[in-house]
């Protein structure tokens, strides 16, 4: 077998298929434009790219303000090594929803309009401030690690200062257009149905992207050691689940209030699809989760505590979904999406993967495990070793 | 619907993984020496310094350890217990141990008792003595104080006693064992390519020390230790 043909497993393979199917996909949208290459129509503007690649991408990627907030402003040390990787996740996260934006948009070569053309009454002129401004503090939350690459430790000793204002910034911006993309949805109080509309959206959106921000930092450290071999932090993964069960909990007891206040408890028990998709969603995303986080023997194990995570984050994904599409389909009208709207979010998702797994083969992103010490081997110590073995050589069996 | 495409969507994708993941797994290469405390002895030999010694295994002298790493604990109603030794679970850290035996079972000595799997791979573990099972003890959360895997009415006994090492007997064979276990050691990871950089004082290598070794590799550990 040679190198090249050793290299390409089915997953590698995979990729270049997805990457090939979405650039034409990519292609014939912007050559043919959105209406002859989406579902969508002037009744469905949204869809699956706002539903997914905005609307969960974004949710998805608040693990990085969650750690930030928790290792530098909490001062919760011991959670310092799943930090980056993190900011990792929510980097390549936001620049995918900017890619994803570009698509979904009608004329994207305007995207940079919300600059200087601003509409102080539209909530997305506040999205579009903070995601634009939030992905420049991740770029400089981030940077570090290509320094330390490159070996500028000057510049990273410069950068080190600026973290706690980086956070800070991070933690503020993140805060305000996770709870804005709820926000975007208070105009539609006609449309939505009653089981996701809610005065509430802007926190209950925030609360959820909190947890899930735990959730995603469990499940990308769980892929992450099997995929590169890494040391898992089990500590700090059971302590992410409690985190994680606790905020659950708690947007449980939020979203259990808001349903009971707005007097919408009963839609639950309708046989309709939205029922039926409201209980998958708190099923995945709640229920799940928590019962198996609440599981000593499953919360010492980190399978058990990636299937809880994964569970949330599905759960979550399908929250975004019923709000952006589920939840007005019944007022605007069937909305499927297109080979080619599908494709392109697959070739997001993919890309983002890839990005992920170059970035930790070839950046210092996960911190240093508990076998690697200060990992520096100087010629002087190998010949002290190699005399040394001489010396003491330990009994050698033959194993033929 | 569009949200039920989704969830299906990425469980497809997780479930293809699984598979894909296990049709891996079956051809990778498995981890030997993953315990932690094996390792560190295995650093500090690779360095030079003395490593493990028998009495890091803590082998208890009221039991009688056989060359295939298990052991045989004479009870007071007659029966005896036998299990897996510490040497032999540290040094298939990373392996899972599954019993095969049932109560009421006839063994004899040299039939498989247990399983330690790993990536597919598999060592099994043989009876030391003959008997028939009349207890399986459940598995203790610290395995490092050699549990019983099952109790045994035995037959043969004196016979099978004789054949294993007991006190300072068992102290000498593990010396030789560790002996085995450092050259093994020294076979599948003597390249600093391998093994990584180790730190200026004396700390700990770079993972994985711990050695992978493929079927054929695998074999002869099985080989040398005892196991099938």
């Amino acid at each position: 077998m040679n190198r090249w043909t050793e290299k390409l497993t089915f997953w590698r393979i995979m990729f270049v298929i997805i990457l090939a199917v979405g650039m034409v996909a990519g292609f014939r949208r912007f050559y043919l434009g959105l209406g002859a290459t989406t579902g969508l129509s002037d009744q469905v503007p949204w869809g699956m790219w706002i539903g997914f690649d905005v609307m969960s991408g974004v949710a998805l990627a608040a693990g990085g303000f969650t750690l930030s907030a928790l290792v530098y402003i909490f001062n919760l040390k011991q959670f310092h090594a799943v930090v980056r990787p993190a900011i990792l996740t929510a980097f390549l996260g936001y620049i995918l929803v900017a890619v994803g934006l570009l698509f979904d948009l009608g004329r994207p070569w305007y995207i940079w309009h919300p600059i200087f053309f601003r509409n102080p009454h539209s909530v997305m002129l506040e999205v579009a401030w903070c995601v634009m401004l939030y992905l420049t503090v991740l770029a400089f939350e981030f940077v570090p690690a290509f320094f330390e690459r490159l070996g500028w430790g000057k510049a990273v000793k410069v950068m080190k200062i600026g973290t706690p204002i980086l956070v800070i910034l991070g933690v503020l911006l993140s805060s305000l257009h996770q709870s804005s993309l709820g926000s975007l949805f208070l105009i539609v109080p006609n449309k939505l149905h009653p089981l996701w509309y809610s005065a509430r959206l802007p926190y209950l959106f925030f609360v959820s992207a909190m947890s899930v921000g735990f959730a995603m930092v469990i499940v990308e450290s769980y892929l992450s050691s099997r995929a590169f071999r890494k040391e898992l932090e089990r500590p700090i993964i059971t302590d992410l689940g409690r985190a994680m069960m606790v905020s659950l909990i708690f947007l449980a007891v939020l979203r259990g209030q808001d349903l009971i206040g707005r007097g919408s408890l009963g839609y639950m028990f309708q046989a309709t699809t939205e029922a039926g998709l409201f209980w998958l969603e708190i099923g995945l995303g709640i229920i799940i989760p928590v019962i198996l986080v609440a599981i000593p023997k499953i919360r010492s194990h980190p399978q058990g505590m990636f299937y809880a995570g994964l569970s949330a984050v599905l759960g979550l994904i399908l929250n975004r979904m019923n709000v952006s599409i589920t939840g007005m389909a019944a007022k605007l009208g069937d909305y499927f999406p297109s080979w080619e709207e599908l494709s392109i979010t697959a070739m997001l998702v993919a890309l983002g993967f890839a990005a992920f797994a170059w970035a930790v083969k070839n950046l210092p992103v996960f911190g240093p495990s508990p076998w690697t010490g200060t990992v520096v081997i100087t010629p002087a110590l190998e010949t002290e070793r190699v005399a040394r073995q001489a010396e003491l050589q330990p009994a050698r069996v033959s194993i033929q | 619907m569009v949200a039920i495409l989704v969830i299906l969507t990425i469980a497809a994708f997780l479930v293809i993984d699984v598979l894909v993941r296990r049709r891996q797994l079956a051809h990778q290469p498995v981890r030997v020496f993953a315990s932690s405390f094996v390792r560190e002895a295995l650093q500090k030999v690779w360095m030079g310094n003395p490593g493990l010694t028998p009495a890091d295994f803590r082998p208890r002298p009221d039991r009688f350890y056989d060359p295939g790493h298990t052991f045989v604990e004479l009870e007071p109603d007659g029966t005896v217990a036998v299990g897996v030794d510490r040497f032999l679970r540290e040094m298939m850290a990373d392996f899972r141990l599954v019993g095969l035996v049932t109560p009421g079972q006839t063994v004899s000595r040299g039939q498989p008792i247990a399983e330690l799997r790993s990536n597919g791979r598999t060592a099994r573990v043989l009876s030391p003595i003959d008997g028939v099972v009349t207890q399986l003890h459940p598995a203790m959360p610290d395995e490092g104080v050699e549990p019983p895997l099952y109790s045994l009415a035995p037959q043969n006994l004196s016979e099978h006693l004789n054949r294993m090492s007991v006190g300072e007997q068992a102290l000498l064979w593990l010396k030789g064992e560790i002996g085995k276990l450092q050259g093994v050691a020294a076979q599948l990871m003597p390249k600093p390519a391998l093994v990584g950089a180790t730190s200026a004082d004396g700390g700990l290598a770079r993972d994985p020390l711990v050695s992978e070794c493929d079927e054929a590799e695998f074999t002869k550990i099985k080989n040398t230790f005892g196991l099938m």
